[in-house]
């Protein structure tokens, strides 16, 4: 798909939509305006929410011309020879059996508006412009404000204010919570969540007997504490941004330094860093203050968060890639800070939420003035990098890996120029020797064969070689084009077609904030980041919190985690999410605190055992009245079944991608295959560290395509969960899965002796909790007659071992160890 | 650790279930008799076991040619003599909300290629698909097709799960939750080398949602890689025979069901243990279905496999024949070159001359094979393309670089086979085709009519979820018999 279609399939929006605002208003006629400021204003307050987008009662939509027009089951809605006998007019004045709205009547003023209006003979402007929504009718648009803590009837159940919410919303309906979680499920619930691995034997048995009031408290510190835990929520960063290992579209061009922003989102989580800090730099790093080389450097890397994406580099037309570049840019903030659609007000103003063209394009000026793509790759245009700051000894560091790679290439040159001399002479030889013996002339053949296919090899490794040329320390990362100017409208997104120019600046919608207008020298980064984290801005701590909660819940409070306009869900508890996101910002803005208000609370700890009657009454458990069962992702799979069989590589960043003679092909620009082979070593580490790829994955790395592992070019909030039997094939016949068991029975049978105690083992890591007798008769059936189908001739140990084997990748395949309870 | 102590797998199936039949293991054995037994079974117990339907049935199964991005009508099968005589005007007719934009800078685009008249029936076709216009008296057309997006994520939603904004069920979901499938040892709903990424596709488009999970489209592939190099990986255990599997298998799925009966109901845990039983029972057969090696050299020949352009969707095509025949009641088989905004001139016959071979051989091979008479193709796109030009170069580039926009207010459809008219074209279009005039059909009628012909009243087709029943045509959707044989 080319970028041309993705920009007009992003733009054109549904058809007959309402809600739309005017950018370069002409006059309207002085019937359009009455429509628009007396009745559509009406339709919209008293009958879209029967009659319009979602839900449309009678078959009638009142939020389009057409809908109105169509009607509904009872018929056309005005009949222009007798206005007063037409339906809609007899409804409203509510003369017959159908009386609407059906709750009250219109009030006098919008009656009469309405009245006028169908006597005029109703007409709906058809031409788009129309009205302004204005920001506080939305929401998500309103302004945070810190709701009072409801009362509850069964005072005794919550333990602090999220549970007075959750219990609040229940008791509205008449419904109540559950039970608790016992102890070991919820401390394997805590650590999948907070740390992606298993509690291990030691940690459950520790917490098991630690019978303190505030054992589960310690350890929620724990686990808040380890590196694991930015293991896990680094990674849930990375899936709203566009971070991977390589450039996007057709070529996977490798980018050397892609790890380090992964590495530095990992790190960010772990030193909590206040969530505006934690913007600030991946919006404007390389324009913070920094104390030092070192605080300088990492700033930079944060901004490969605007960098690395799923551009289409390499396309001739360049003013074509820049713009699709600053779309994409523009959609990523819009979507992961805002949970906003931005990037569809490229070509005309946003059709559902209040985000006018001209807002577009004050975004796009500041990432228009941001340079993200420079160099060369491979002929092509690259990803814009930057150096780190060198000390002295660092500079001659790395100036002996240049000379070291310098002498290399000479060899490597010397070598191909010896042998391509040396089958240049056998050739002519052989061309010559017609005279010669037979056997003389086939050795000598054989001989050329031989020399040729070195030469080719040297000349391979000589080329591999200069790819692999060291780069002075640094990242692919942002910085400022040297002028920085305001863009112009893209008249209907064509990137030629120029309107009026548009000074940089923020969306309108979220209205008057305290942050500082863009300076002329700047592009506006660092204001946009600030802007984005002003005590003013209503959606960024909701749009945060949410996803917070959704990775702790399986569900956000607003399910649609990553639309917070007029076309995503309503939030379940809207005071909840207020009360979140103004603690959060009251908090300091603390990831590590939130999270550890909400684990610690009531809610967090029920069980996700079913109740029939509660069921029938919130069957998706939108209220939340247990916990919601959900499969582990990709990764949480994966690691966990390295660290049961103790296979898993605890070492922390640093690069990953495969670059290997072997792997990549050579080219303009070079790059990557499915095939490429990944060492042991790389696929001993936990998940977050394999290089990813756009497009598809590594073949080695199919297991994260499989369940679902999250697109890289796309902001993905809340990941999809598929059933499907090739997962279960996967789980059955996959090298990893068996290979995984017998290293883990042979350990069991190193280090325990007798089944029991291994079975019982076994269940102690991999599911949290011992063995029981059923268990254990199972185990006993299972391996007598497995056993019984093995071909003779194996020892008894042999035999013990391949049986625990196919047990142990049983227990792995099982729902207990892939769902999270 | 001696993995060669277990023996090797059996070759035939039916050494597969011999070796079952002394062995441990009940369940796929009782999916055979489920096979062979053309009566209906509980849902709960085997949830895409066949189903009678509503009322006889005219067409079994369905291949869906899915041509995402839109075919533009006025090119390929909608000849209109004005767009030749007047290319290169101004828009001369009153354009709905979505085009007005193009009022001033579009002008009439003539066809890109020449038509001819083809078969008895006369029908009017494309010379860009010179095979299949040897097909024109099989084919019933339809020209009036209606959508209600004029962009590809809300028309593509509507075409595959019948909602333009809402996550529901795929169209395909609800045919095996209607129907079950026909052979147990494969899924009942495949969709061969989707688009599941990026605004235009997502695996939602071949979910269940809150349908039984057994009826989540199984996916082959994907539309950015050539279908030779997909296939569904871990099919079989090389190391392991299968009735010592079947015994593993035994002892993972009563682990399962343990576990979800501490919790009680859990629709994705039940569709967890189903899951477990259909892959297994895939690995005996879905090897043998989707190895087209197996198939004669004319056979091949037939759908242009081995040559290009044709050799990509030729295999998609062969792949889709052999899975409706061992009973699949469901194949997609996309191909996703069809959004021409630009160069239409020379892109659009390479998108016809990649599927021109495929899908005639299909029609052939299908008839030869008496397959025809129950199964239905349907050819279609999620919208069709505008009479006028879109210039993305803002005039500075001549007129061969111009495409043709979306167009939600037309399209031409074909089908083939079971139920409906051959040689028969239905609906009209304005002269230029824009707009249909006559014989309109919306995706929520041609739904209607696909469940009918499958013998599903759409209406009746319920699933109730969270207090409300739901169906695939909403509150929407006729039954259109018009272009029924």
């Amino acid at each position: 798909m080319n970028s041309i279609k993705k920009s007009l399939c992003a733009a054109l929006g549904f058809l007959g939509s309402i809600l739309q605002v005017p950018t370069m208003a002409a006059s309207p006629s002085p019937q359009v305006d009455f429509f628009e400021k007396k009745v559509r204003p009406v339709l919209i307050a008293r009958c879209s929410s029967c009659h319009g987008e979602r839900v449309q009662s009678g078959g009638l939509k009142l939020t389009t011309r057409e809908g109105f027009e169509k009607g509904g089951s009872m018929g056309r809605l005005v009949d222009s020879g007798k206005p007063d006998a037409g339906l809609l007019n007899r409804a409203i004045h509510r003369g017959g059996s159908l009386k609407m709205p059906p709750a009250a009547p219109l009030p006098p003023d919008e009656l009469e508006a309405l009245t006028r209006w169908i006597r005029s003979g109703a007409v709906w402007p058809s031409a788009a412009p129309a009205v302004h929504l204005p920001p506080g009718e939305h929401w998500a648009f309103r302004r945070i404000r810190r709701p009072a803590t409801p009362p509850v009837r069964t005072g005794a159940w919550p333990k602090g204010s999220v549970d007075r919410f959750i219990l609040a919303a229940q008791e509205k309906v008449g419904i109540r919570p559950g039970s608790d979680a016992g102890r070991e499920t919820l401390l394997r619930r805590v650590t999948l969540d907070l740390s992606g691995l298993l509690p291990t034997p030691e940690e459950s048995r520790e917490f098991l007997a630690d019978r303190r009031p505030d054992a589960f408290s310690r350890v929620v510190d724990r686990l808040l504490q380890a590196p694991a835990f930015g293991e896990r929520w680094g990674r849930h960063w990375l899936d709203i941004t566009y971070w991977a290992d390589t450039t996007g579209y057709a070529r996977r061009a490798p980018l050397r330094d892609a790890w380090r922003f992964r590495d530095w989102v990992i790190s960010a989580f772990n030193r909590d860093l206040p969530y505006p800090e934690f913007v600030a730099a991946q919006l404007a790093g390389d324009l913070l203050h920094a104390a030092n080389g070192r605080e300088k450097a990492e700033n930079v890397v944060a901004t490969g968060f605007l960098v690395l994406g799923p551009w289409a580099l390499f396309v001739p037309d360049k003013e074509q890639m820049r713009m699709d570049i600053v779309d994409l840019q523009i959609d990523l903030v819009g979507r992961t800070f805002l949970g906003l659609t931005t990037g569809c007000a490229r070509c005309h103003d946003h059709k559902f939420d209040p985000i006018p063209t001209r807002d577009y394009y004050a975004l796009a000026g500041i990432f228009r003035s941001t340079r993200t793509t420079g160099g060369q790759m491979g002929g092509w245009t690259g990803v814009n990098r930057a150096e780190f700051p060198q000390t002295e000894s660092e500079r001659k560091e790395f100036q002996r890996q240049v000379d070291a790679w310098q002498a290399e290439v000479r060899r490597l040159e010397g070598e191909q120029a010896r042998l391509e001399a040396e089958r240049d002479a056998l050739r002519m030889k052989v061309q010559t020797a017609s005279g010669q013996a037979a056997e003389a002339t086939s050795r000598m053949r054989s001989q050329l064969e031989q020399v040729t296919r070195a030469a080719a090899a040297a000349a391979k490794s000589a080329k591999f070689l200069a790819y692999m040329k060291p780069e002075p320390p640094g990242a692919h990362a942002a910085s400022e084009e040297e002028k920085p100017s305001d863009a112009a409208i893209n008249l209907r997104g064509n990137v030629r077609a120029l309107g009026p120019v548009v000074p940089r600046g923020f969306l309108q919608l979220v209205g008057k904030t305290a942050a500082a207008p863009i300076s002329p020298a700047s592009s506006g980064r660092l204001e946009l980041a600030r802007w984005l984290c002003s005590a003013d801005n209503p959606l960024t701590a909701r749009v945060y919190v949410n996803r917070v909660w959704e990775k702790l819940f399986g569900v956000g409070i607003v399910p649609t985690t990553d639309n917070f306009g007029i076309r995503g869900e309503t939030p379940s508890h809207p005071e909840l999410l207020d009360y979140l996101a103004s603690r959060f910002v009251d908090e300091g803005w603390s990831t590590k605190r939130l999270i550890r208000e909400i684990v610690l609370s009531r809610t967090y700890g029920l069980s996700a055992e079913n109740q029939s009657a509660t069921a029938a009454v919130d069957p998706d458990n939108r209220l939340l009245w247990r916990a919601n069962r959900r499969r582990l992702e990709a990764e949480a799979i994966r690691d966990s079944i390295l660290q049961v069989s103790g296979h898993l590589d605890r070492s922390a960043g640093g690069p990953t991608l495969p670059l290997t003679e072997e792997n990549v092909f050579i080219n303009t620009p070079s790059f990557l295959e499915d095939a490429s082979k990944l060492p042991e070593s790389t696929l001993a580490r936990r998940s977050v560290y394999l290089p990813i790829m756009r497009g598809s994955q590594f073949d080695a790395l199919d297991i994260l395509s499989l369940f679902d592992f999250a697109d890289p070019d796309q902001v993905v909030g809340t990941r999809i969960a598929t059933t499907v039997p090739l997962q279960s094939l996967y789980l059955l016949n996959s090298p990893f899965l068996q290979g995984e068991a017998r290293r883990l029975a042979k350990r069991l049978i190193e280090q325990h002796s007798g089944e029991e105690a291994r079975v019982d083992a076994l269940h102690r890591f991999a599911l949290g909790r011992a063995a029981t007798g059923e268990d254990l008769a199972e185990f006993r059936t299972f391996r007598r007659e497995f056993e019984g189908g093995l071909a003779p001739g194996a020892t008894a140990e042999e035999r013990a071992g391949l049986v625990l084997a196919r047990y142990c990748q049983s227990i792995f395949a099982s729902s207990e160890f892939l769902y999270r309870h | 650790m001696s993995e060669h102590l277990l023996q090797p797998v059996p070759q035939t199936r039916r050494e597969f279930l011999s070796r079952l039949g002394g062995g441990f293991g009940t369940v796929a054995l009782g999916a055979l008799a489920a096979e062979e037994a053309q009566g209906a079974s509980p849902e709960s117990l085997a949830p895409l076991a066949p189903r009678p339907p509503h009322h006889p049935a005219r067409a079994k199964r369905i291949i869906l040619l899915w041509m995402q991005g839109g075919p533009s009508q006025a090119d390929l099968f909608d000849f209109k003599p004005r767009l030749l005589k007047d290319a290169g005007e101004k828009i001369p007719f009153e354009l709905a909300e979505d085009g007005t934009r193009y009022k001033e800078i579009s002008r009439l685009l003539p066809p890109v290629g020449e038509f001819q008249r083809a078969g008895q029936s006369g029908l009017s076709i494309s010379k860009l698909f010179p095979h299949l216009a040897t097909k024109a008296d099989e084919l019933c057309v339809l020209r009036g097709m209606q959508t209600d997006s004029p962009a590809h994520p809300g028309a593509i939603r509507l075409f595959q799960t019948g909602s333009l904004q809402f996550v529901r069920p795929s169209f395909g979901s609800w045919v095996t939750y209607g129907l079950g499938t026909e052979n147990q040892n494969l899924p009942g709903f495949v969709v061969i080398s989707p688009v599941i990424f990026g605004d235009d596709g997502s695996p939602l488009h071949y979910n269940n949602v809150f349908l039984p999970a057994a009826h989540q489209g199984t996916r082959i592939g994907l539309a950015s890689i050539p279908v030779k190099q997909s296939k569904i990986g871990h099919l079989g255990d090389p190391n392991l025979a299968v009735d010592l599997q079947r015994r593993q298998l035994d002892l993972i799925q009563a682990r399962n069901r343990r576990d979800l009966s501490a919790v009680g109901g859990d629709r994705n845990m039940e569709g967890f243990i189903e899951s477990y039983e259909l892959a297994f029972r895939m690995q005996m057969q879905a090897p043998e279905v989707l190895d087209i090696e197996r198939e004669s050299e004319t056979t091949r020949q037939l759908y242009g496999i081995g040559t290009d352009p044709t050799d990509n969707y030729g295999r998609k095509c062969l792949m889709a024949r052999r899975m409706i025949e061992s009973g699949v009641r469901f194949v997609q088989v996309t191909d996703w070159a069809w959004d021409h905004h630009n160069s239409i001139r020379s892109t659009l016959p390479k998108s016809c001359a990649q599927i021109d071979r495929p899908i005639t051989g299909l029609l052939t091979d299908l008839k030869q094979r008496g397959l025809l008479e129950d199964t239905l193709v349907v050819w279609t796109g999620e919208f069709g393309r505008t009479p006028y030009d879109q210039d993305l170069s803002n005039g500075k580039s001549g007129m061969d670089t111009r495409g043709r926009d979306h167009n939600p207010h037309c399209w031409t459809m074909w089908m083939a086979g079971a139920g409906v008219r051959p040689g028969f074209v239905y609906g009209e279009t304005d002269e230029w085709a824009y707009k249909a005039v006559d014989g309109k059909v919306h995706v929520h009628d041609l739904h209607a009519t696909l469940l009918h012909l499958l013998g599903l009243d759409h209406k009746r087709l319920t699933f109730r979820y969270s207090g409300r029943d739901f169906r695939l045509t909403d509150v929407f959707g006729n039954v259109r018999t018009e272009f029924l044989a």
